[in-house]
This record gives structure tokens, sequence and C-alpha cells, in this order.
């Protein structure tokens, strides 16, 4: 029992520091843009299957495809935004729509490069370590701390650089950062580009853990949004803490009740959020 | 909103006033505009577009009887089935403004559920789908009554949660033996002996799907529907129980999702939880928005061009690799993403005024 | 020589106006709820699209362009309901005013001068803009725009919602703003204040411009006199 609580811990600071990267980048582009980009969890998987086809099955050098699947998972944000999001900026649904396509294109398109079996990606370093009882592969380090430094260093590019304040006066009021002379189209192109860069770090991290398939990327989709409903959308803090109290929530139903609940977890959690007080949490108005 | 709308909705509320036990006017009276529609119906087989539906359904019972090639039967028949898939979300996203992203929770579940009445039960195919249709109505219910505050985006990605909670529902190994796991339920059999009977059973539960959804849009519920579709906070103050109807729409297209979703079970003898994969709402979304949105006949088109063309243009280059076999739905996204920023309404439209063109020109007039 | 030209028709809004602002002067329109006063002001900074009909600034024609691309040019909108960056410090919401401004000097130059003429924002240069009193946030809004080193001023309502004495306040500083040489074109619907500080007013009512002279001028016209002076 006493070891199932630490189970918990460890367990639940890693899904937590991945859930922190991956909503992180989400609930900034909310911000910025009011757009929901549904490609969100179609970053993660873009970069996980570059990521395995330069390290496993080109055997470059692992410094190199990591900054290489970074490039190309940053790249297809780019691209996002200029060929789908900036054209349909005036309909939030059109926006919903094209990236919906968009991830599933990817999915489809990840089939047909590396088909439907699941791989697999080696971790940094093999082996596994004991901390307070509990083994786990070295790899979750790597998670934890690569998770906290990316989060600190946003934090500190939102505060204190030019571009993260215009970041923030963005989606603060659109209207007053035009005036300005802030480009905010400009603005929130960078700020897809940063979602993907976060999304691919989180898959960079936490991929080499497990299995990787091409329909992934809409389970941490969902995660993503689930956090940012629970932790107040648009809100960089609260959508870290909200990681963190989703990841040890979701690590603890799987110890102590069932694997099936936690799966489902993040998703009942948007149910009840939604069904309790919506605009509560979500903090805009507009819902 | 459009003036038209605007004048059909204070004639379609100042009908719906009096409430019979909590049931609007606009629903009761349905069936009091039936002998006018079956009225109106004589005279529209005669019009361009009446022919021109007549024709196509000749033609769809022709080609497999003709041919009597099992291969083709089983295309068109998905095809049929794919087309109800779509006009119920056609119904909920391009009439009522509640884009769905979760659709495919509907078509699970009366899937699953005809499925488990026909290898459990017993129960002859009819009744398991009715009964398919009715608990995805349920479904309706519940997963509409925590949308319904949600607009656009926030809507697409709640429902869409539905349907993850669902496949991983159904997908854990815990639960299998209520749920199956990833075998889901197999060994159903066949609707019928004779592989045309079943092409002509689906062929008629579709028309009747379109006959009713047509007549439901058609009719003063059809009339709230895009008033609350065009702007809902006019609805609300136009004396509509926007909540109500929202909730109606829903239940309708549950209805009709499920019935989808029931005969492609019961066609393919087979269940599995991919039934409710994004994928299946996708297929749905991109069959409407090939036919064009709010246009329950562009359903049949973008099936028919997805089902037919798209996929067996692509079966051949599956000899050379099943890589192949993933190119439709590759392709189907990209023809999405056009559309959307391109060719909102559809491909549908476009087509009929070319073909009218002709039909005139052969008309001599 | 700074011109500035409108000529447009909105279809609800503004019918036609035909305006100029000389350089170094201070203009203001008056008139009453619902004019198109505060539309004029964002069809110049484009925030909203004029149907036709063009704006000239310094013998550019600047209606084709966007928004920031405006405020890039040098003109600064004070935007009615002050709209701060309200989760964000007073000293940062003046940065972001100087978004546009490249030149090192020049920035510490501009935030003295609004200090100066702003002492209150000084004290409470590290707190969170949505914190302040009203007057307060109205005095950041008009230092935001500042913080560009506009060539042109646009102000939408400075005195709105202002009790009576921080109105006076903030008009004093539009003086000084003034004396400073920055083209200013001024929106207020208070018509005592606003020909207290200006030299050319315009009165726009439904969508046109009515009336148009210089304080003394005005100030003879009878209807002017009872409906906006209330002598």
């Amino acid at each position: 029992m006493i070891f199932q609580i630490e189970n918990v811990l460890i367990f639940g600071t890693v899904q937590g520091s991945v859930l922190a990267l991956l909503a992180l980048g989400f609930s900034l582009v909310y911000g910025v843009g009011g757009v929901l980009n549904l490609g969100h969890g179609a970053f993660y998987l873009i970069t996980c299957y570059v990521f395995y086809i330069t390290s496993r099955v080109l055997f470059i050098n692992l410094i190199i495809s990591i900054i290489l699947s970074l490039i190309i998972a940053i790249s297809v944000g780019g691209v996002i935004y200029l060929a789908l999001i900036k054209p349909l900026q005036g309909s939030h649904i059109g926006v919903v729509i094209v990236t919906f396509a968009f991830a599933v294109f990817m999915q489809e398109f990840v089939k047909v490069i590396a088909g439907i079996k699941p791989h697999y990606i080696s971790p940094f370093i093999f082996g596994s370590i004991e901390f307070l009882g509990v083994t786990f592969p070295i790899q979750f380090i790597f998670v934890i701390i690569g998770s906290l430094i990316l989060v600190s260093l946003i934090g500190l590019f939102i505060s204190k650089t030019k571009i993260g304040k215009s970041i923030r006066a963005v989606s603060q009021d659109r209207e007053a950062a035009l005036l300005m002379g802030i480009n905010a189209d400009r603005i929130l192109m960078i700020t897809i580009m940063i979602s993907a860069l976060l999304a691919g770090m989180a898959a960079i991290l936490y991929a080499p853990t497990s299995a990787i398939t091409v329909d992934m990327g809409w389970g941490f989709l969902l995660s993503a949004f689930a956090v940012t409903v629970f932790g107040g959308m648009g809100s960089t803090s609260g959508c870290v803490l909200g990681a963190f109290i989703m990841g040890y929530a979701k690590t603890f139903c799987s110890v102590f009740i069932s694997p099936t609940l936690a799966t489902v977890f993040p998703l009942l959690v948007i149910v009840v959020m939604l069904l309790v007080r919506p605009q509560g949490l979500l903090g805009k108005k507009e819902v | 909103m459009p003036k038209k709308i605007r004048r059909k909705l204070s004639d379609a509320v100042s009908g719906s006033k009096n409430f019979f036990l909590g049931i609007p006017r606009a629903t009761r009276n349905l069936y009091k505009e039936i002998p006018h529609q079956v009225k109106s119906f004589k005279e529209w087989i005669f019009t361009f577009r009446g022919s021109l539906t007549i024709l196509c359904i000749i033609g769809t019972i022709l080609i497999p009887l003709i041919t009597m090639d099992d291969y083709i039967t089983t295309i068109l028949i998905s095809f049929l089935i794919f087309s109800i898939f779509a006009a119920s979300w056609d119904l909920l996203a391009g009439f009522t403004g509640q884009t769905s992203f979760g659709h495919s929770v509907f078509f699970g579940v009366g899937a699953y559920v005809a499925a488990a009445f026909v290898k459990m039960a017993g129960l002859p195919w009819f009744f398991s789908m009715i009964i398919g249709a009715v608990v995805a109505v349920l479904v309706g219910l519940i997963v509409g009554i925590p949308c319904l505050r949600l607009k656009g985006p926030y809507l697409a990605l709640g429902t869409m949660a539905f349907s993850l909670i669902l496949f991983n529902l159904f997908m854990s190994g815990e639960l299998k033996d209520i749920l199956g796991s990833t075998e889901g339920i197999s060994g159903l059999p066949a609707m019928s002996e004779d592989l045309i009977i079943t092409f002509l059973y689906i062929l008629i539960i579709m028309i009747i799907s379109f006959v009713i959804l047509i007549i439901i849009i058609k009719s003063n519920i059809g009339t709230i529907f895009k008033a609350i579709r065009d702007d809902e906070s006019a609805a609300d103050a136009s004396g509509i129980n926007t909540t109500k109807y929202k909730l109606i729409a829903f239940m309708i297209s549950g209805f009709f999702a499920g019935i989808a979703g029931s005969l492609f079970s019961l066609n393919s003898r087979a269940v599995n939880p991919s039934v409710f994969l994004a994928l299946y709402s996708f297929y749905a979304i991109v069959m409407v928005a090939l036919g064009g949105l709010a246009t329950i006949s562009g359903s049949v088109l973008g099936a028919f061009v997805y089902w037919v063309i798209l996929n067996e243009l692509f079966k051949p280059l599956g000899m050379w690799g099943t890589v192949f076999l993933f190119f439709p739905t590759l392709i189907s996204a990209i023809i999405l993403v056009i559309m959307i920023r391109f060719a909102e309404q559809g491909i549908l439209k476009p087509a009929l005024e070319h073909l009218r063109e002709f039909y005139d020109f052969l008309l001599g007039r | 020589m700074r011109k500035i030209y409108h000529y447009y028709d909105k279809a609800k809004a503004l019918e036609e106006i035909n305006l100029t602002v000389e350089e170094g002067s201070l203009d203001a329109v008056i008139g009453p709820n619902g004019a198109g006063k505060s539309t004029l002001l964002r069809v110049i900074s484009r925030l909203e699209e004029p149907d036709r009909g063009k704006v000239i600034f310094l013998g550019e024609r600047i209606d084709e362009l966007e928004a920031y691309q405006i405020a890039r040019k040098g003109i600064a909108h004070c935007p009615e309901r002050r709209r701060l960056f309200y989760d964000m410090s007073v000293l940062e919401n003046l940065e972001m005013g100087a978004y546009s401004l490249k030149d090192k000097k020049k920035y510490h130059e501009l935030l003295n001068f609004i200090f100066e003429i702003f002492p209150r924002l000084k004290e409470r240069q590290k707190q969170r803009a949505g914190t302040l009193s009203g007057g307060e946030q109205q005095m950041l809004a008009i230092g935001r725009a500042l913080m560009a080193n506009p060539k042109l001023l646009l102000m939408d309502e400075p005195s709105l919602g202002l009790a009576p004495k921080v109105k006076t306040k903030i008009f004093e500083a539009i003086k000084k703003i003034k004396h400073e040489g920055t083209t200013t074109l001024l929106i207020e619907q208070d018509a005592v204040l606003a020909m207290a500080v200006s030299e050319n007013i315009y009165v726009l009512e439904e969508g046109k411009i009515e009336i148009r002279g210089t304080k003394e001028e005005l100030e003879r016209e009878p209807r002017i006199k009872k409906v906006y002076l209330g002598i």
C-alpha cells in the first residue's frame, strides 16, 4: 500500500510534466487567437514518428534526430497557420474543421509511411533506477527535468521578452494590441510554432517510455483540452497546476481503481466541468 | 438572420405558442403537414429535382439487379448506410448549427446495441435496428444535455470527448465480459440469404429516412432549427425554447445515426470498438462538406463520392501494398480542407445547376 | 504639412466626413452619443473598414493598410473605454505602447515626460493596470498612446466615466501634450472641456459634420450654445 502511494507520486509527476507541456501550448494558442487547434495532438504524433524514423530506421545521431524532429514539428506548425488557420480566422468552426482534417490527414499519412503496427523508440539511456522503493526507467528523469526546464523557460519568455509580452498583450486585448503596432497575426503564428515545439518536446521526452501508435494524437489532444478546461483557458499558471493535478489524479485512478478509468478520466473531467460550470473555469465569456 | 427565415420563424413560433403535455405544437402538428406534402410530392416528381431523384433511385436499384455482382452490391450498401449517417450529421450541424465532432458515438452505440440484440436475444434484425436507434436517441440526450451551453469549438471538443470515452470503455480489457473488448461482437446472422434482398431492405430504409429528414427540415421544426443556427439569442428572444429544440435536434440526429450504425453492424455481421473512433465522425463531416452543408440530399452525393468513387479508385492499387488502402481517407482530408477553404457550399448545388441547364436544353426550353 | 482627409460612407454610422487636421494643432470632434464619433477614429486606425472614401496621412493613402501598419506609421489611437492590458503592470503597458519605437533614448525621454505629466503613474509603475482607479487608468491609456511618439494622436472620450475633478486633471495633461506639439484629434462628449483646449472644432451629428469652426466662431452659434454649452 505504501509503495503504491509512492507509485502515484512518481508516475503522477511524469504524467503531469507531459501534460503541462502539451496543455501549455494549447492554451497559449487559444488565448492568443481564440483558436482551438485540433491538430495539437498531431504535432505530438509527427514528432514521435519523425524521431522514430530518424533514430531507429535511419540511425541518425540522437541529438541530430531530436533537432530534426523538432524543426519539422515547428515548421508544420507554421505551415498549418499559414495554410489553414489564417485564411479561416473569421470562422471558429471552420478552423476547427480544417484542423480536425489536418489531424486525420496526419494520422493517415503516418499510416502510409510507417504502417499501423505500434513502434518503439529507444530511450536516451537504457536501464532503470530505484527511488523511494519504486523502480522506473531513467527516461522518466529526463521527462521531469526536461519539462521543468521548458516550462520555466516558457514562463520567463512570456513575462520578460518583447515577443512574450506581445503574446500576452494580444491575448488580453487583440484590438488594443493592434493599435500598439503589434502584428497580431504574426504573434499567433509564433504562438502556434511554440505550441508545436512544446508538443514536440513532450513527444521526444515521453514517447521512448511506451509504444507509439498512429491514433495516439487524439488522446493527447483531449488531455490537453481537459487540462486547459480544468486549469482555466489561457491562464499559464493555472494550466501547469491543472496538468499536475490531472497527472496525479489519473495515476491515482489507475493504481487504486482501474486503468480503464484512468484513460477516460481526463475526458470525464471535460464532461463534468462543462456540465457544472462551463464559463466559470473556462474564463472567457464566449462559451 | 435572413428575412425569409425570420418570416417563417414568426409563423412557426405563433403556431407553437400552445404547448401540449410539454410538447410544442410544432412537433405535434408534424403529421398534419404530411397530406399537404404528399400532394406536393406528386407535383415534385415532375420537376427537375424530382425526376432526377427518381432517376437516381431507379439507377441504384437497377445496377445490382443487372450486374448481379456481389462486390458492387456491397459497395452500394456501404454508400447507402453512410449517406444516412452523413444526413444525420447534416441535420445537427448544417441545420441546427451544433457542430458535433463525436457523431461516431451515436453510430457506434447503434451498431453495438443492434448487434447485441441480434446475437444475445436472437431478435430479428429490424427490431434490433429500431432498438439500436432508440438507444442512440437516449445517448443523444445524454450527450446533448451537457453540450447545450457550449458553442462552436467547445461543442466540437466536448462531443469528441464522448466518443473517446466510449472508445476507451469498449476497448478496455476489464469490461471484456460485458462490452467484448477489442474483439467486439461478431458472427451475427446475415440480414437475409440474398445480398440483393439485403440491399433492397437498406435502400428502402435509406429512402424512408431521407423522406422523414426532409419532411422535418421543411416543417416548422426545421425553420426553428435554422433560426437557432443563424442567431441563437435572436431565436431565444422570439420566444423559442432553444434548449428544447437543440435537444430535439440531438435526438433526431442520434436516431438516424443510430439507424446507420445498426445497419452497418448488421450488414458487416460484426462490430468492434473502432466504430467509436474520431475517424467515423470525420467520415460524416467530409461527406457532408463534399455534398454541401445544410442540404440533406447533398449527403447522398458526398457519400457516393467517398464510398464509390474515392474508395474504388484506390482499391486496385491495394494489390501493390496495403498502404494504398489508407489513401481514400488521406485524400478526403485534403478534400475537406479544400472544400472548407474554397467551396463551402459543396459540389451538389453547382452540379445541380449544370445538370439543370442540360435538362432544360433536353426539354427544348 | 500634415493633412488628413477622410471622405467615406459607412452604412449606419457615418455618412460623409471631410476633415483635416493641421500639423501641430489640437482639433476636437464633439457631438451626441451615437453620432459616429468613435467609428470615425476606428476607421482612421483601420479597426473598421470604410465602405469607400480615403484617409490620407502625410500625403499618403493609409486606408488600405492593416491596423498594426497604421500604428507603425505614427498614428496612436487611445481607444474608448481605455482598453488597457489589465493583467500587465503599468510599466509593461507603457512598454507595449512603445512597441514600434526603436530608439532607446527616445523611449526614456518619453517615459520621463509621461511620468512628469502623470506623477501618479510613476508611483504605481509596478502595479497591475487592472487595479488602478478609473482616472489613473485613463492617464495610463493616454501615456501608452504617447509612448509611441506619435505624429498624430487620436483620443477617444478621455473623460468618459470620470469624476469632474479627475476630468480637469486629464484635460490639463492634454494641454501639456499640446504644448509639446503633438498633433491631436480629440473626440469628446463634454463640449465645454473640449472647446477650452482645441483650436478647430467639428460638430458631428448623425454621421455628418454639421458645423465646423474655431472656438470663437462656434460660441457665436446660437444652436451650439443651447445644445452643447447649455448657456
